[in-house]
């Protein structure tokens, strides 16, 4: 509900003449264990229509560890989990979104998975389906299969391939099963925002929600190059709204929704070409309309700060900060080039201007990490917590969110191996215990759901087993610490001869096949294998929108989508 | 200039599960989706000029809640009525709108509240036979004379300090069955306010099914109208 994505396909589909999209989520313990005893199926929120008389059931993926829900959710709707056990009468099950760009720990499950942008996929699907339904003998799942490879982009059907691995685990080889299947799937990309549909009319929840406002997308991509983040990579090229489609669909938006905020969003929203002007007109128009304007993901420097302080006038909520790291060489090595010096200085400038409260994350377990950099952490908090006692004494309260790298796919850090959990734990507690003060709060996350990320982020085909052995076992929400069953996994993980290990704390060879090599998303291997050797030698990457294309693999697209470097500022 | 209108509305159906505190954001979108000129508070957050009768308690449907809004310009009532019911969700239904003109009429609601009338819409569960249904009717009806007998009603209620003695007696004025079928039972409740303080009818309908909960749902509860002081 608090999606952007969903809201856009649920808004693409009920414009549709012929078809009609309604939601349905996991239910809480307290929903399921009645659905269980009653026998009721698990049924849609808009009109109650029990999930297995839906044509097609589409999953967002936004997390590994959500895995679990899905096989819970096609549990309780009376759907056979495995892809080969549904027959042409059950609904084709369908997945999409960022983890899809590993889709393998799923491929026993997901007849389909939609790669990339879905927003003229979506249509393509539907009409597949649609022909392919009318017709009188709802012949085979394999006859829709096949058209649907048709549709040539963004589409991966798992059971059109077969894996062979190595004694070692390792992958061998993927064979196609069909003639007709692809080498590999190319990502689906919009190529002008503009032009795509946005959701001005989204559900409007009676109830509090998470992200309760209108979510306006200002552009899609990120060309920072930070080698941690996936979504970096997967959402490229950078696509913009212009200021007066953004100004059309906020108007828009108000008037139907009767939200009183707007969120601009978007990985880096300092980014966007015209950010001040957009955020000035914004202000100006509906501030005193009593809507507000918030803008999420702002770099940390001067210029974001005017920004934010301009949104918020006077009522100062907080201030969040990603430094990431607290060394000028690990920036180098993550190329998150933001330096200390500046942190200081906006932190400085922000508690001037009356903020109070701040947030700052950082990330551990990365590449060629030393325990001097974990001091250097400890440090820029220490820092930042005397200039803001200096200004503000009690009332100046810093939260510490520290993570630690999971590596994902189709990023310069895919064939690191992931920090063992001990030794994450060491560097969060030293870390804790350094900075202890009663103006800093710290957090860090459950090294075994890190762990278990980890897995499911890189892992291959085999995994479904484990999934569902889990699931069998009583796993789901495994990122709720209510929830969480450690013990389950460690078993399904031995029931069926793998370990956790091989798939998180295994470094990668430079040539190995890794389970998402069929997935195409457009930035070449060899680009980032080039990141990642840059990486070693501390050496960072320029912003290609602000020196010069980097030669990631993107540059037609990026020709295509009228995007080109060196545009702007 | 501003002009006050006192608003009564319904909010019933699935909407009965939304809090006071969720209703509150409700009009608001309600009314900007309506454009509705509403006024605004000063500063540089600025809200607007709404403000609501008592909460009514999450479950029951309330047939004639009230609320208080100001506008910037005057409107007429019917207009006013059309545009919010047609920026409504379903569950939400403005019925009546009269606008504040003197100075006596803007005695807070608050002040004017004597106390409130509930409907109680029960049902039997489907197993019980006819000539028990009866009975159990008649029981109920021996409960309630039995109970406006009673000079104090006392019971444990809870309480955010924790556990304390209620008397439930002096919130009641009228308990009456104004429907009784082989289906249903639906109970009035008059309930006043005392020092400042409502019931929730939820006590007194405990009280009166004790030892029927195996054979009666409470189908819904409706806070059927506000009983307001016409003296004042």
């Amino acid at each position: 509900m608090s999606h952007l994505g969903l809201k856009i396909l649920y808004d693409i589909i009920n414009r549709r003449d012929d078809s009609w999209a309604e939601r349905v989520y996991a239910p809480a313990a307290d929903l399921e264990n009645y659905l269980r005893n009653e026998g009721i199926t698990l049924f849609s929120l808009e009109s109650f229509r029990p999930l297995d008389e839906f044509d097609i059931i589409g999953f967002s993926l936004q997390y590994e560890l959500s895995y679990t829900n899905v096989l819970n959710i096609l549990n309780l709707g009376k759907i056979p989990l495995r892809a080969s056990d549904r027959d042409s009468a059950r609904p084709l099950i369908i997945a999409g979104g960022p983890t899809a760009f590993n889709p393998e720990p799923l491929a026993e499950f997901i007849d389909l998975f939609v790669i990339g942008d879905g927003e003229e996929i979506i249509n393509e699907i539907i009409d597949v389906y649609k022909e392919w339904s009318t017709k009188k003998e709802r012949n085979g799942k394999q006859k829709l299969f096949k058209k649907l490879l048709q549709i040539n982009t963004g589409i991966y059907i798992p059971s059109f391939y077969q894996v062979e691995y190595h004694m070692s685990g390792k992958v061998k080889s993927y064979q196609k099963t069909v003639p007709e299947a692809p080498l590999r799937i190319k990502k689906g990309i919009v190529k002008n925002l503009d032009q795509a549909p946005f959701p001005i009319m989204p559900i409007v929840p009676n109830i509090d929600i998470i992200h309760n406002r209108i979510t306006l997308e200002i552009f899609r991509g990120c060309t920072r190059g930070c080698r941690f983040c996936q979504a970096g990579i997967i959402y490229r090229p950078v696509r913009e709204r212009s200021v007066d489609c953004l100004l059309e669909l906020a108007e828009k938006s108000i008037r139907q929704t009767g939200y009183e905020e707007i969120s601009l969003s978007s990985l880096s929203s300092s980014d966007y070409s015209h950010i001040d002007e957009i955020t000035k007109i914004l202000v100006d128009r509906y501030q005193k309309k009593g809507v507000g304007i918030s803008l999420p993901s702002l770099r940390i420097d001067s210029f974001s700060l005017f920004l934010a302080e301009q949104t918020q006038r006077v009522r100062k909520t907080g201030l969040t900060f990603a430094p990431e790291v607290g060394s000028e060489r690990m920036s180098k090595i993550i190329n998150k080039n933001v330096n200390a010096q500046d942190l200081y200085k906006t932190v400085q400038n922000a508690l001037e201007m009356g903020w109070r409260r701040m947030k700052l994350y950082f990330m551990i377990g990365l590449p060629c990490e030393t325990w001097d950099d974990i001091e250097d952490i400890v440090k820029l908090i220490k820092k930042v917590e005397i200039m803001g006692r200096e200004r503000a004494g009690k009332k100046f309260l810093l939260n510490v969110s520290i993570n630690a790298l999971v590596p994902k796919p189709h990023t310069p850090f895919q064939w690191v191996a992931q920090e063992k959990e001990d030794q994450l734990l060491k560097k969060f507690n030293h870390i804790v215990k350094a900075v202890r003060s009663r103006n800093v709060s710290c957090r860090f996350p459950d090294t075994r759901l890190l762990l278990l990320e980890a897995v499911f982020s890189r892992g291959d085909r085999r995994l479904g087993d484990v999934i569902e052995e889990a699931f069998r076992k009583g796993c789901k929400f495994d990122s709720w610490q209510d929830y969480f069953n450690f013990e389950s996994w460690q078993e399904s993980f031995q029931k069926h001869n793998l370990t956790m290990s091989f798939y998180a704390h295994r470094e990668r060879e430079k040539d190995e096949i890794m389970p998402w090599d069929l997935i195409d998303c457009g930035v070449e291997r060899q680009y980032l294998w080039r990141e990642w050797e840059k990486a070693l030698q501390g050496i960072s990457t320029d912003d290609c929108r602000l020196i010069k294309c980097q030669g990631c693999g993107l540059e037609s697209v990026c020709a295509d989508t009228g995007f080109s470097g060196n545009e702007k500022i | 200039m501003s002009y006050l209108y006192r608003i009564k509305y319904k909010k019933n159906g699935s909407l009965r599960f939304i809090s006071h505190l969720d209703l509150n954001s409700l009009w608001r979108r309600v009314l900007l989706r309506a454009e509705i000129p509403v006024e605004l508070s000063e500063g540089f957050n600025p809200r607007m000029k709404v403000s609501f009768g008592p909460a009514l308690p999450l479950g029951l449907e309330g047939w004639q809640e009230i609320m208080e809004l100001s506008l910037i310009e005057p409107l007429i009532s019917e207009v006013l009525i059309d545009k919010i019911n047609k920026a409504a969700p379903s569950g939400f239904k403005v019925i009546e709108v009269k606008p504040i003109f003197s100075q006596k009429e803007k005695i807070s609601l608050g002040k004017l509240l004597k106390g409130f009338s509930y409907l109680v819409y029960l049902r039997f569960q489907n197993t019980i036979l006819k000539s028990k249904k009866r009975a159990i009717q008649d029981r109920i009806e021996l409960f309630i004379n039995d109970l406006l007998k009673q000079k104090e009603i006392i019971i444990a209620a809870k309480t955010k300090k924790g556990i304390t003695e209620l008397d439930l007696r002096p919130f009641i004025q009228e308990i009456n069955i104004i429907c009784r079928s082989d289906s249903r039972l639906i109970i009035r409740l008059i309930l006043s306010m005392e020092q400042g303080r409502s019931l929730n009818p939820r006590l007194i309908i405990g009280k009166l099914l004790t030892g029927l909960e195996e054979s009666v749902i409470i189908e819904k509860i409706v806070r059927e109208k506000f009983l307001i002081d016409s003296t004042a």
